[in-house]
């Protein structure tokens, strides 16, 4: 798992048909859209809300395909499953792994915004 | 369209379309922004008009506003989920022909067979290649055209159907007037003259008949009498023979040749009416009675003539073998004399009724008409002739009469 | 109705089977017209096989007659039918148009 690459800037870009402006656009939209899904996953799990983890880990899994952050999506992906299938327990731990994942995305998209692309 | 041309549309950056693909409007249905957001920008960049919704309702709303080409919906919504919103889409008259992709991660045969079910034309996965999508998406706008087309000329020819429905209806009632006129024209049953009766039965096979008849007084001492066959039939046939009934018309015959002797007037009317373009004539046969010494003479044009019927005596045609009218400009038409006794009867019929074929295909024959009216001799004319109508009904198997069927009979009273 | 066409010596014979009908005209128009369009110079209609000729197929042969003339060209007709004889009597159409009872009859009857 931890082989899985934190985000893959070459393959977003070539997802954006080369277009960085399209790029730049769709990380501000994640970086604002994504803590509000992780925050529905939270409160979900807390009240042991097993479709409701589902569908936050569902959507915020959808959000992370034109960003291109592999590990990200693997453990949105097993969440979303953990949470349909009721296992509270292990989905809490996974929920601490997507929350740790998505910092990283985060950290990388704002070098990209802050500091523009590799020529 | 070929791949290597959509792979042309995929790495134009210009936002236009291309003259040859028609801009298509795509409604994009997605809950989730970023995904929304980049699809949108992918379906742009192809040259498409993207509308955007972010919820099933919102997009119904839009859709019914808009009619776009292509809806493209996600599986997985809050409150209206895709499959949901195809449904939806399906019981909705004025929407159920659009194209909707059904975008999912999901990929098991149960889960698109569901999708399918509930309306669903094909499926995207949202991590679909930009080849793929654009594949797909074309795929789909293609179809969506052909489905419109075909709805567009479904209507078409329902609205030609009720124009062709309206226009037949007023070529009935044309037909039905003029089919009035020509009736209007036959002769009234009874007695046309002093010691005769008339009776005749007339089934034509359209409502405008092509073989007529007429029995009419030409003068306080003659009768004129005819009745023509018309080759062909339909329309054209029956507007033809309206023109020689027009012409044999007594006051018309008189103006035109000064008597209606048989054979001046077959002779006139050979002239008049040559064989059509399409191979069509008339057999007529005509005859005048010298009503002080019930003398007939008569005269045919290839016609099967008129059955004599004497009574408590065989029957015989009065006819001899001439050419029907304008099959040959020279033809010499000869006048037959024969004097009528009290209680005999003439026929007059049309190649309708003896040709009427039983379903074997046999015709029922002149003898056999001959036969019906021989043993009908002391019946009244009347009854006579509604037997003849019988036999040959029965011979044929059926009700209604391929060709205009007539039968008239004149009878000198005893 | 059904019509083959074949080659006998100078003519072209249309062997006819089945009613010659109003029903039938189209077809019959048909053959005559791609026997015309190879300008022949002779046609014979075998009537053997005809059970029933109506006014409308009598029209059609004479039409066939006249425009024969016209273009110097033979009609004949072969064996018709008592029937079909019987109401060709009766239209005149012997005096306009040959029959002969055998083809060799019909083919002689052009040579002299």
């Amino acid at each position: 798992m931890e082989s899985l690459a934190v985000f893959v800037l070459s393959e977003a870009l070539d997802l954006a048909d080369g277009d960085q402006e399209l790029f730049l656009t769709l990380a501000n939209l994640f970086m604002q859209e994504s803590p509000k899904e992780l925050a529905a996953a939270r409160s979900a799990l807390a009240r042991q809300d097993a479709r409701g983890l589902a569908e936050a880990a569902h959507k915020l899994k959808g959000s992370v395909l034109p960003i291109c952050a592999p590990r990200l999506f693997e453990r949105a992906q097993r969440l979303e499953l953990l949470g349909r299938q009721g296992e509270f327990a292990e989905a809490a731990s996974v929920c601490a792994d997507v929350e740790s994942c998505l910092a990283e995305v985060h950290a990388a998209l704002r070098n990209v915004i802050a500091g523009g692309f590799p020529s | 369209m070929s791949l290597h041309s959509t792979n042309g549309l995929v790495h134009s950056a210009d936002a236009t379309a291309p003259s040859s693909f028609p801009v298509a409007t795509i409604l994009l249905v997605e809950d989730e922004p970023v995904t929304r957001t980049s699809m949108a920008a992918r379906l742009t960049r192809l040259g498409h008009r993207v509308l955007e919704a972010g919820n099933g309702r919102e997009a119904l709303e839009v859709a019914g506003r808009e009619r776009p080409d292509l809806i493209i919906v996600d599986w997985m919504m809050p409150e209206m989920d895709g499959p949901t919103f195809c449904e939806t889409v399906r019981r909705d008259p004025a929407m159920k022909s659009i194209y909707v992709l059904l975008m999912t991660s999901h990929d098991q045969p149960a889960q698109i067979a569901e999708g399918l079910a509930r309306g669903a034309d094909d499926f995207l996965s949202k991590a679909a290649s930009k080849q793929e999508m654009t594949a797909r998406v074309l795929a789909g706008l293609r179809t969506g055209r052909l489905v419109r087309e075909l709805e567009m000329t479904g209507a078409q020819l329902e609205s030609s159907l009720v124009l062709l429905q309206t226009k037949q209806t007023e070529m009935e009632a044309d037909l039905q007037s003029a089919a009035t006129f020509v009736h209007s024209l036959l002769p009234q049953p009874g007695s046309p003259a002093p010691g005769l009766s008339l009776a005749w039965e007339y089934q034509p096979a359209l409502t405008l008949g092509g073989d007529l008849f007429n029995v009419a007084a030409i003068d306080a001492d003659h009768l004129g009498l005819y009745i023509f066959d018309a080759s062909g039939h339909g329309v054209a046939a029956a507007l033809r023979s309206a023109s020689l009934m027009t012409f044999l018309r007594v006051d018309n015959i008189l103006r035109e040749i000064g008597s209606y002797d048989p054979e001046k007037v077959l002779r006139e009317a050979n002239r008049q009416f040559p064989l059509s373009a399409e191979g069509e004539y008339f057999t007529l046969w005509v005859g005048q009675i010298h009503l002080p010494t019930n003398r007939l003479s008569y005269a045919s044009a290839g016609h099967q003539g008129v059955l004599l019927s004497p009574n408590e005596r065989p029957s015989r045609w009065l006819t001899r073998p001439s050419s029907p009218l304008g099959f040959d400009q020279e033809a010499v038409f000869v006048s037959d004399q024969i004097t009528l006794q009290p209680a005999d009867r003439l026929f007059l019929l049309s190649d309708g009724i003896y040709e009427a074929a039983s379903p074997t295909g046999e015709p029922w024959g002149c003898w056999r008409f001959q036969q019906a009216v021989e043993a009908q001799q002391h019946e009244a004319l009347a009854t006579t002739i509604a037997h003849c109508f019988t036999e040959a009904r029965r011979w044929q198997a059926q009700r209604e009469f391929l060709d205009d069927a007539a039968v008239v009979g004149l009878e000198l009273s005893v | 109705m059904e019509i083959t066409q074949r080659v006998s010596k100078d003519a072209i014979v249309l062997d006819v089977n089945g009613d010659l009908t109003y029903s039938n005209r189209a077809a019959f128009k048909t053959a005559v017209e791609q026997v015309k369009s190879r300008n022949c110079q002779h046609l014979i209609v075998n009537l053997e096989q005809v059970r029933f000729v109506d006014s409308s197929g009598l029209g059609l042969l004479v039409l066939l007659s006249q425009s024969f003339k016209l273009s110097q060209a033979q009609f004949s007709l072969l064996k018709p039918q008592s029937y079909v004889r019987e109401i060709m009597s009766l239209a005149n159409i012997p005096k306009m148009i040959p029959i002969y009872e055998t083809e060799g009859d019909a083919l002689t009857a052009r040579a002299a």
